[in-house]
C-alpha cells in the first residue's frame, strides 16, 4: 500500500508499524549567532556519540549509527517519508533535518598541501550525489585558528570531476560541533565524492572532518520559548532514504546556551 | 479497527474532548521547562508523589491527569486535534507521564537505588520514553549534577544520564530532560540517582515521559489549532497519563488552555 491518498496517509499515521517517531532533546550553547552546529554529537537524546573516526577516505554513517535516529527499513516497495517535523527552542533559530551520507576523519589542520580524500562511495539513494552537500565539520577539538577558508577538490552530481568548493561563512577558531558549508563550483548542484582537501593557512590545531549530506526538512523558532511545526503538506512529504543517517544542525541566532527539542514523525507506504 | 481513512477521522470527532485551563501559571523564568502537573485549575493540581524511589505509574485516573475512557479493543485511541492559547507566547507541550517517583532529601549526594517499577504503556521496553527531574518544592541553593543509571530502550543496563539544566533556587513545576547515553533513544528503566551536590532544602522526582504534542504559539495571547493529520495522528496509549508543560517567552505570570479530542477506532 503506497502512500498515494490521503487515506492511505491516514492509515499510515494509524499504524503501529507504518509511523515511527522519534523524539529529540540536544542541550548546548552555539558559538556564534549566524552560524551552524551540528547537533549530532552534542548531549541530549538521542544520546550522542564520540565523533567518528572512519579515516580519510570515510564511512557511510547509517540509522545505526550512534547518534541517529534508528528505524526499521520498509518492506519493498514501500517508502519512508518524513510526516512531520517539531521544533520547540528556548531561543531563536533554524533547525534543519539533515540525511548524514558520509563523514571522514584524519585530516591535518596544519598541513597546506593538498590532502587526499578519495572518499568511498555513496549509497543513497545510490552513489551519484544529487542534491548532496559538503561540510567542513569540527569534531570534539576546537579549531585553534587560521582565518582563511579551506577547500575541498570534488566530483559533482553529474560525474565531472576536479571541481573546487571553498567553506563558507569561515571563521577562526571555530567551536566543537560548528561546521561550514562549502560552496559548489558555477552550475553544480551536488557532490559525488570527495578527492582532496586543503588547508589554505595552518587552522593551528583541532579536530574535524569532512560530512556529505543532503536536507531532508527545515522547521524555525521565531524566538525565546518559541518553536514551529510542518505536517506532510508543509513539508511536501520528503523521502527518507532507507538506513539514513538522520542528523539535526541548528543555525543560531544567538550565543545563549539553550535546548532544542521536539519529534521527527516518519510514515511507511 | 485502527482508524486507517479521513472519513473515520470525521465520523470519530469529537470524540472525547479533554479540557486544560490553568489560570494562573507563574513559570519564574523564561525560556525554562516548566510542568503544569501541580498547578490549580483543570484537571486539578497533582499531588506530590508519595510512592517513595520506585515510583509509581500513573494513569488517566491519576489526579492531575486528563481523564479519559479506554477504548474497547481492538479500537485505539488517537489524538485527533486540539487548540492551545496562553497568555504568555512559548510552547505548550503535552506528554504521557510514564511514570514518576520521589527522590531522597536533596541534601543526599551519595547514590540512591531507585530500581524503578515497569513501564505499562505501550509495553515495559521504554521507547522514545524521555528521562526528566521535576522540582515538587522549591529547592535550595547548590547548581547539582544529576547522574542517573539506567537501562535503555533496548534492553541495555548500566547506562548513563547526566542532568543538562539545573539550577539553584528553582521553583517548584521547574522540569528538564537529562542527556541519555550514546545512542540511546529511550528509558525503559532507571536504577540509581545521584546529585553532585547538596541543594540544601525542597523535593525533587524523577519522571518519565513520551510526548504526544506540541503547539508553539507565536506571541501573548495567540492560539494554535492542530488537525489530525498535522499532528500526524498520534497514538494515546490505553490509561495515558497526559500531562501539559510550557515553555514560556517571559516570567510574567500567564494562564494556559488547551483542548483536545480524543478519538477511538
Amino acid at each position: 500500500m503506497a502512500v498515494s491518498s490521503l487515506d492511505t496517509l491516514v492509515a499510515a499515521m494509524g499504524s503501529a508499524t507504518l509511523h515511527d517517531v522519534f523524539t529529540y532533546h540536544k542541550t548546548f550553547t552555539p558559538q556564534v549567532a549566524g552560524g551552524y552546529t551540528s547537533l549530532f554529537n552534542v548531549a541530549g537524546q538521542p544520546g550522542a556519540d564520540v565523533a567518528p573516526t572512519p579515516g580519510v577516505a570515510g564511512a557511510v554513517p547509517t540509522d545505526a549509527t550512534l547518534g541517529a535516529f534508528p528505524f526499521t527499513n520498509p518492506s519493498a516497495p514501500a517508502l519512508s517519508y518524513l510526516s512531520h517535523l517539531s521544533l520547540g527552542a528556548t531561543q531563536a533559530g533554524v533547525l534543519t533535518l539533515y540525511d548524514r551520507l558520509w563523514h571522514n576523519s584524519g585530516l591535518s589542520p596544519t598541513v597546506l598541501t593538498a590532502q587526499t580524500v578519495n572518499s568511498v562511495a555513496l549509497t543513497r539513494p545510490d552513489a551519484l550525489g544529487a542534491d548532496a552537500e559538503a561540510w567542513f565539520q569540527v569534531y570534539g577539538t576546537a579549531m585553534g585558528g587560521g582565518t582563511t577558508a579551506p577547500t575541498i577538490t570534488y566530483t559533482d552530481q553529474a560525474g565531472n570531476t576536479g571541481n573546487t568548493g571553498t567553506a563558507q561563512g569561515w571563521a577562526g577558531s571555530a567551536g566543537v560541533w560548528r561546521t561550514f558549508p562549502f560552496a559548489l563550483a558555477a552550475g553544480d548542484t551536488g557532490v559525488r565524492s570527495i578527492q582532496a582537501y586543503t588547508n589554505a593557512a595552518t587552522l593551528t590545531g583541532g579536530a574535524f572532518g569532512l560530512v556529505i549530506r543532503r536536507k531532508v526538512a527545515t522547521v524555525f523558532a521565531p524566538g525565546i520559548g518559541l518553536g514551529s511545526d510542518r505536517d506532510f503538506a508543509g513539508l511536501g512529504m520528503p523521502r527518507v532514504y532507507d538506513d539514513a543517517c538522520l542528523e539535526l544542525l541548528w543555525l543560531a541566532g544567538s550565543t545563549t546556551a539553550m535546548t532544542a527539542s521536539g519529534d521527527v514523525d516518519l510514515i511507511q507506504g | 479497527m485502527a482508524i486507517t481513512t479521513q472519513a473515520q477521522i470525521a465520523e470519530a470527532l469529537p470524540g472525547q474532548r479533554l479540557d486544560l485551563a490553568k489560570p494562573a501559571v507563574s513559570p519564574g523564568v523564561a525560556g525554562m521547562y516548566f510542568s503544569l502537573w501541580q498547578i490549580a485549575g483543570n484537571p486539578p493540581a497533582a499531588a506530590t508523589p508519595t510512592s517513595g524511589l520506585s515510583g509509581d505509574v500513573p494513569t488517566s485516573a491519576t489526579a492531575g491527569a486528563f481523564p479519559f475512557a479506554n477504548p474497547v479493543a481492538p479500537a485505539l485511541s488517537y489524538l485527533a486535534g486540539g487548540r492551545a492559547t496562553a497568555f504568555r507566547g512559548g510552547s505548550i507541550y503535552l506528554y504521557d507521564r510514564l511514570w514518576q517517583d520521589v527522590l531522597g532529601a536533596t541534601t543526599t549526594i551519595t547514590s540512591q537505588a531507585v530500581n524503578s517499577v515497569a513501564l505499562t504503556r505501550p509495553d515495559a521496553a521504554g521507547a522514545d520514553a524521555e528521562l526528566w527531574w521535576q522540582n515538587y518544592v522549591a529547592v535550595g541553593t547548590g547548581t547539582p549534577t544529576y547522574t542517573v543509571g539506567y537501562t535503555n530502550h533496548q534492553g541495555t543496563a548500566g547506562r548513563t544520564a547526566t542532568s543538562v539544566l539545573t539550577a539553584a533556587s528553582g521553583i517548584a513545576g521547574r522540569t528538564a530532560p537529562f542527556a541519555l547515553g550514546p545512542g540511546d533513544c529511550g528509558v525503559a528503566s532507571i536504577q540509581t540517582f545521584i546529585s553532585s551536590v547538596s541543594q540544601v532544602s525542597g523535593t525533587i522526582g524523577l519522571v518519565l515521559r513520551r510526548k504526544l504534542a506540541a503547539f508553539h504559539l507565536s506571541g501573548d495571547g495567540h492560539e494554535v489549532v492542530r488537525d489530525a493529520v498535522g499532528l500526524s495522528l498520534p497514538r494515546v496509549f490505553d490509561d495515558a497519563c497526559i500531562e501539559a508543560m510550557v515553555i514560556v517567552t517571559s516570567s510574567t505570570a500567564s494562564m494556559a488552555s488547551v483542548e483536545l479530542n480524543v478519538i477511538q477506532g
